[in-house]
Formats: C-alpha cells, sequence, structure tokens
C-alpha cells in the first residue's frame, strides 16, 4: 500500500504539486536521520545528511524511474551521502579539523539526552563506531531497518553473499564490544 | 565463507533487547518537535535555493565561464594564425626597422621563393640581353661557359 502512495507521491510532485514532496519528506526524514545517526554517531552530522539527501532528492526526483521502490532509492542516496560525509570528515581530521568542537553542543541540542536508558543506546551507538563501514551498514539496514537481504543489496549493490558475512562478522564484534562494556 | 546459522541466532539472542532498546528509543514522541524543526530547514533550502536568481552562479560554473571569456579575449588579442619572427639574424634588417617592414620582407622573400625557376629565369634575361644588345656574342657562348656565368650569378644572390 505504502509503495503505491510514494508512486502516487512522485507523480504529483513530477506533475508540480509540492506539496507531494512534503509529504515525501514528513514520511522518511526520522528514518534517513537515524540511519545517518547509527552510521555517523552524531546529531549534527545526521541532522546535516538528512537535509543533503531531500535536497538530492527534490533535484533528482525526475529521473526516478520507477524501477525500484521509492523508499529505497532514498535509502541508496543515503547511503552514498553518509558514506561520502565519512569520508570527507576522514579528511578533515587528517588536517586537525577536530570534532572536538562538537562535545560541546552536543550535550545542549542532541535529541537523544534524558534517555530513559541512555547508557545502551551509548554503548550501542559506541560499539558500530568500532566496526568497519561497510559492516556498520549492513548491521543497521537489518537490525534497525529490519530491512531483509534483498533490500540491502538493492541498495548497497553488495551481492547478498557477501551481506551476509559481513552481517555475521559485525553482529559478532558487536556483541563482544557490548559484553565488554557490561 | 559458511555462516553458522546457529551461532548467528544466538549472537542474535544475545543483543536483542538491547537492538530492542534502540529501536524503540527511535520512536519518542518528544522527538516529534525536532523532526517537525527538521523537514521545515529541509522546505526552506528547498525554497532559497530555488528562489536563487540565476546571476548566483555556481561557483564552478563560475570559473569556467571566466576561463572562457578569459580564453576569448586572448584569442582575439592573439593571432595564433601568424608565425613567429625568430630574432633577426639578417643585417637587412637594423634595430630600428619596423615590425611591418620586417614582416613585409618576409612574406615578400617567401612567395618569391616558392616561385623561383631558374631556368626560365636565365631565358628571360638572356632574351632581354638579345634584345636590349648588351653582350652580342652571349648566345653563342657555349654550354660550360653559360652554366658558368649562371653558378656565379646564383652565387651572388642576384636572382
Amino acid at each position: 500500500m505504502e509503495i503505491v502512495d510514494d508512486k502516487l507521491l512522485v507523480d504529483k510532485f513530477l506533475n508540480g504539486d509540492e506539496n507531494a514532496f512534503k509529504q515525501i519528506v514528513n514520511r522518511y526524514s526520522k528514518k534517513i536521520y537515524w540511519h545517518a545517526r547509527g552510521m555517523l554517531n552524531n546529531h549534527f552530522d545526521a541532522d546535516e545528511v538528512t537535509q543533503e539527501v531531500f535536497i538530492v532528492l527534490y533535484k533528482k526526483l525526475h529521473t526516478f524511474n520507477y524501477d525500484s521502490n521509492l523508499y529505497t532509492w532514498i535509502y541508496r542516496i543515503t547511503s552514498t551521502r553518509t558514506l561520502n560525509f565519512i569520508r570527507k570528515k576522514k579528511v578533515k581530521e587528517f588536517f586537525s579539523l577536530s570534532e572536538a568542537n562538537y562535545s560541546n553542543i552536543e550535550s545542549e541540542t542532541d535529541i537523544q539526552d534524558h534517555f530513559e536508558k541512555q547508557d545502551e543506546i551509548t554503548q550501542i551507538e559506541n560499539a558500530l563506531q568500532k566496526i568497519s563501514v561497510k559492516q556498520r551498514e549492513v548491521f543497521i539496514l537489518k537490525n534497525f531497518e529490519g530491512m531483509t537481504y534483498q533490500e540491502i543489496s538493492d541498495i548497497t549493490g553488495k551481492s547478498i553473499g557477501g551481506l551476509k558475512a559481513n552481517y555475521f562478522h559485525a553482529l559478532k564484534k558487536v556483541t563482544e564490544l557490548l559484553k565488554d562494556e557490561n | 565463507m559458511k555462516i553458522n546459522e546457529k551461532e548467528l541466532d544466538l549472537l542474535e539472542n544475545e543483543i536483542s533487547s538491547k537492538i530492542s532498546t534502540y529501536n524503540e528509543s527511535k520512536d519518542r514522541n518528544r522527538d516529534n518537535y525536532y523532526f517537525t524543526h527538521l523537514n521545515n530547514k529541509i522546505f526552506e533550502k528547498i525554497d532559497n535555493k530555488k528562489n536563487k536568481s540565476i546571476l548566483f552562479l555556481n561557483p564552478k560554473l563560475g570559473y569556467a565561464l571566466l576561463f572562457l571569456i578569459s580564453f576569448a579575449i586572448s584569442f582575439e588579442l592573439i593571432n595564433f594564425s601568424n608565425k613567429t619572427i625568430t630574432p633577426n639574424e639578417d643585417y637587412l634588417f637594423s634595430e630600428t626597422t619596423s615590425w611591418f617592414e620586417e614582416k613585409q620582407f618576409v612574406t615578400d622573400v617567401d612567395v618569391y621563393e616558392i616561385n623561383l625557376d631558374y631556368d626560365s629565369y636565365i631565358t628571360n634575361e638572356l632574351n632581354y640581353i638579345e634584345n636590349t644588345s648588351i653582350i652580342y656574342e652571349i648566345s653563342d657562348l657555349p654550354e660550360n661557359e653559360l652554366n658558368l656565368i649562371y653558378e656565379n650569378i646564383k652565387s651572388k644572390k642576384i636572382l
């Protein structure tokens, strides 16, 4: 049902209905934010990536050819943007543009503040940062987004066998890391 | 690589509670305010981009245009089809010879050399001499002597 709605929204938007695009944003912004947050472990970076994704979507939606579901397409953009963001961040860090600046503002405005189970969430987020980007992505899409290997394969372009191996390693490492934390 | 499905299930069970906690944290109502704000920021950015004047060029496009304009101007100022004039080694030219005169001379020489035809020249010269009766005997000269004269004329760069 949702897929049909998505296609209708795309059609409406392509016929000039700007509100249709707003509905798409309202529908997916939360998912995109949490995916980016899991990948980047930072509220502000996730916020920035989410905005970028929808700006790209607005520009490129006319090229959407209905071969895949809209959400698969949006996640594909998100995945690419997130990986680019990580690369850029590494380069910035290499040139000493430290991310330490975030630490002060993070505690003031991060939406994750005052969680009932803040420690557990922080533990998972920290553990995810200790595994490779590829493993992190498949772990997040599988566990947090509840996607199948086929859907993840459509998004990442990787083979299902490769994804299974990545997921297994990710799961093993995250479990060990969470055990160590406790 | 063969994945042990049982081990996979065990690992998933081990962290399932933490995964559930994380997933539940994503659906808090108190975050709705933030997401509404985020969505508005997105709409605002898109509106700004739409309303942006055409004069606000993309920097990359701007640099590309600047390069093209400067290239076109320099192309107009410098005629690349002109031959390069090497430093003047010919004593015929002094330092005061104007560039135009020098160019004219070089062009003339080029044209002349292309059409250079010694045989026709000698024939014309002989005809002229005969007609003007300067040296009557020249037409009676043997071929080797005529060649000698021709070589002398040539070596002195009269042609």
